[in-house]
């Protein structure tokens, strides 16, 4: 890194005292070319041949590609059409709307197995409702709102706040009515949000994983459950590989679409000045809003409900179990993997995140857009690189550590930059004027800035490792074993016992990440 | 109820919000302006709110060229509004925003054109027409926004301080420049302000509102010379307002009292210590300190007195204005 620049000169120019984007930006190209770029590249190498060939003229895997574009399409379009009139909703008071805004983020750090586990509790063969749903289009579409819906109303939230009510006053006065005012203000200036949220909705859940291969069965499997059971059942590298190009070319397209929108957004639901209802009125829309959050986020209670059902009656007897951990890998064993794992992969992301954040945030557009690169790489894609380029590393449970920070660094940075960008640049003027060269201005003035910001995002750096599970059931070794591939194993086993663990385990996991949340990335920045 | 004399009416207001009530009446006549003059919180938007619509009030009945239109949304008044953040549509180009109201009126293609060329030209934002507002500087935008309020031809524009964002030089000019569009119009303007300077030069008709009630109303002239209250007449900028007890030492009758700058006379007279020179280029702002009472006074002298020192000042009883 560099170290030259500490050597006591104070620099003279405004400009000079900020820019130093250069040695940070390196050093995140060299850990992308490492961890995601060279992977790719094995990738590319593996199924550009012959396989790709194949796989295009397979009619099972233009279904399997098919089915993932109308899954993605179909949320993206709910999504929004739900999104919308929530974030009118959201302008007003209502009782509880502090609480409301801040559960909207919560299904961003669940475990994408937990929510599988959440759907099975609530509407599985065993489920709560005695209705079974598994292998349906509605219990998938259902999943990507859980997931989508609260990352949808925050980038239009945003913008809609930002807009203010004044634009839609000024258009009033000039004649437009609610509606005219609507159409020729309101949405065009909400288009580039509706693009963003429509477009990471459907990027999130093209390549969803865990929700479809537990909840989707055959019928309903995406591409990346295909490319997950390709390499699992058949070791078919060179069919892995054309899919995961075929994959990356379709999320390739949406995200730079999603980037191009992206510009012009802030996400956040910034408080702006909130209209106040009468108070009958007030009590209604508030029913009706927790009312649509309870049936939304009802798997997750159904969750809660039945980790207490044991095959003696209701108690704790699943968690109890899961203590003493008396069949092959208990919970201890799995607890101390996912803890390891994912601590080493905060102490990777966090270096790498800030490296990232410190590039981006001081202007370098390049570095923006390149840190953002394992977002749209998905985890499995990632696996099956890692395991075409680094065969030596498959013995080292470094690889697994390396997959989850590479997943988890962007989301570091993500809620540093806006709080590096935020800082005022006359603080960092006056700290050079006063004799700090740009480690001191660093260690001194920046960092203890954004503390809160460098806080959750390493809350949410820790709760994406701690939840990973398509890139670990790639990579994982029985030895390995973490808490997610603990829940997917022991939901796979028959008998009421195993899916009692199950439950407890997932309902373990729901909590740690909720209270990372809660304790430090509530108001963070999401997407 | 019907009042055709009258460009707007406000008749008996009543809006209340928690710790804050407005209560009002006030008319204004076509072509006329008329300033709200008041501190921040006094209630000033809250009363164009109400009168574009954007607000509905408790009680009371707003009419415009006669009509009632109490009942009326925002869109059906036909008033202009001007922002104070301007409220430029980010996602229009100037030409588009100008002619939004009018889109919406259903003008024709080539009379929109017309009116909206018209309006550029007298705004002189001509070459600006195909630029988007954050391109704009701020004395432009605020252009922008009085051309597109003004565009439909409203028999009543609203102007929410849209001079505050604007530094004190292009102040000046713009104030200027917006006096003579409103003239050449010939719209009837209500001009919400906190800036007494600005409402002398623009209105024709003062209206000081304070906690949400009138103090006072009439002439530019009327109001500053002879303020209704002395709460009024520090508000308006007079320095000189004495309590009973400094009006008994200069010789004046009971009660408060208002001297104006031109009640005061240096150069002759009982000797004043000079206490403070402000110098402010063409003129002298003076604090004296006569009969133990302190004093300002402004306005051209030669040669410039030094602080501490004595200066002759005769005081013109007869000009005193009482509270």
């Amino acid at each position: 890194m560099d170290r030259g620049g500490d050597s006591g000169q104070i620099p003279s120019g405004g400009e000079k005292v900020k820019l130093r984007t250069g040695p940070w930006a390196l050093v995140l190209y060299l850990f992308l070319g490492f961890a995601v770029l060279w992977p790719l590249a094995a990738v590319f190498r593996r199924g550009l041949g012959p396989g790709l060939v194949q796989a295009l003229a397979d009619t099972y895997y233009w279904g399997r590609f098919l089915w993932s574009l109308e899954y993605g399409l179909l949320a993206s379009l709910l999504v929004i059409a739900l999104a919308m009139p929530l974030v009118y909703a959201l302008r007003y008071r209502f009782p509880g709307r502090a609480l409301f805004v801040a559960l909207l983020g919560v299904p961003f750090v669940m475990p994408t197995i937990v929510v599988a586990a959440g759907f099975l509790a609530l509407v599985g063969p065993r489920g709560l409702l005695g209705v079974n749903l598994e292998g349906t289009v509605t219990v998938l579409v259902w999943a990507s709102l859980f997931y989508n819906l609260g990352m949808a109303a925050r980038i239009l939230h945003g913008l809609l706040a930002r807009s203010g009510g004044d634009l839609e006053a000024a258009a009033r006065t000039l004649g437009a009515s609610p509606w005219r005012a609507f159409l020729r203000v309101t949405l065009p200036l909400l288009g580039p949000g509706i693009l963003a949220a429509g477009g990471l909705t459907f990027v999130y859940t093209f390549a969803s994983f865990g929700v479809p291969l537990l909840l989707g069965g055959y019928r309903y499997a995406t591409l990346e459950v295909e490319i997950y059971r390709l390499l699992a059942y058949e070791l078919d590298f060179s069919g892995a590989s054309a899919l995961v190009l075929w994959q990356v070319a379709v999320l390739a397209l949406v995200s730079g679409g999603y980037l191009w929108a992206g510009r012009r957004l802030t996400g956040g639901l910034a408080p702006g000045a909130l209209a106040p209802l009468p108070p009958r009125q007030a009590r209604a829309l508030a029913a009706v809003l927790w009312g649509g959050l309870l049936v939304v986020a009802a798997p997750m209670l159904a969750l809660a409900l039945e980790s207490l059902q044991t095959p003696t009656g209701p108690g704790f007897g699943n968690y109890l179990r899961l203590l003493t951990g008396d069949d092959g890998v208990g919970l201890s064993a799995a607890i101390w993997n996912t803890l390891r794992f994912s601590v080493g992969a905060l102490l990777l992301a966090a270096p790498v995140g800030l490296v990232y954040a410190l590039a981006a945030a001081r202007g370098s557009r390049a570095a923006d857009l390149a840190g953002l690169l394992p977002l749209f790489v998905s985890p499995v894609s990632l696996g099956v690189g890692y395991l075409l380029a680094y065969p030596k590393l498959r013995a080292s449970a470094f690889i697994l550590v390396l997959a989850y920070a590479t997943l988890a660094y962007p989301l570091f940075a993500r809620s540093v930059i806006p709080a590096l960008r935020g800082l005022a640049p006359e603080l960092l003027e006056a700290a050079a004027t006063l004799g700090a060269g740009p480690w001191r201005r660093l260690f001194r003035v920046e960092l203890p800035l954004v503390r809160p910001a460098l806080l959750s995002g390493a809350a949410l750096a820790l709760a994406s490792a701690v939840g990973e599970f398509g890139a670990t059931m790639l990579l994982v070794r029985p030895e390995w074993t973490t808490l997610t591939i603990a829940i997917y194993q022991r939901l796979g086993r028959p008998g009421l016992a195993n899916y009692g663990e199950a439950m407890a385990m997932s309902m373990l996991l729901a909590v740690v990440a909720g209270l990372l949340f809660f304790a430090f990335a509530r108001g963070a920045e999401l997407g | 109820m019907v009042d055709s004399g009258k460009a707007l009416k406000l008749a008996g207001i009543r809006y209340r919000q928690p710790g804050f009530t407005l209560t009002l009446t006030l008319a204004l006549a076509p072509g006329e302006t008329l300033a709200l003059l008041g501190p921040s919180g006094s209630g000033k938007t809250t009363v164009l709110k109400i009168a574009a619509g954007l607000l509905s009030p408790e009680a009371g009945r707003v009419q415009i060229g006669g009509r009632d239109v109490t009942a009326l949304p925002p869109e059906r008044r036909g008033v202009g509004m001007l922002f104070q953040s301007y409220a430029l549509f980010p996602h229009l180009s100037v030409f588009d925003n100008v002619a939004f109201g009018l889109v919406e009126r259903g003008w024709s293609r080539k009379a929109i054109l017309a009116r909206v060329e018209e309006l550029l030209a007298i705004t002189g934002l001509t070459p600006h027409r195909q630029k988007r507002p954050n391109e704009l500087s701020g004395g432009e935008q605020q252009r922008v926004a009085l051309a597109r309020a003004l565009a439909p031809r409203p028999p009543v524009l609203l102007l929410d301080e849209p001079l505050g964002a604007l530094d004190l030089r292009l102040r000046e000019s713009l104030l200027l420049e917006l006096k003579r569009v409103l003239r050449a119009e010939g719209v009837a303007a209500l001009y919400v302000t906190h800036d007494q300077a600005e409402a002398f030069v623009l209105a024709h008709r003062v209206l000081i509102l304070r906690d949400g009630r009138k103090v006072q109303e009439g002439t530019p002239e009327e109001v500053f010379q002879h303020p209704s209250d002395a709460w009024t007449a520090r508000f308006l900028g007079h320095k000189n307002v004495l309590g009973p007890e400094d009006a008994a030492k200069l010789g004046l009758p009971r009660g408060t009292h208002l001297l104006p700058n031109a009640a005061l006379r240096p150069g002759r007279g009982e000797p004043a210590r000079v206490e403070e020179v402000l110098f402010l280029g063409p003129r002298l702002g003076l604090w004296l300190f006569q009969r133990g009472v302190r004093l300002y006074w402004e306005g051209p002298l030669e040669p410039i007195p030094k602080p501490g020192t004595e200066l002759p000042l005769a005081i013109d009883l007869q000009r005193a204005v009482p509270l």
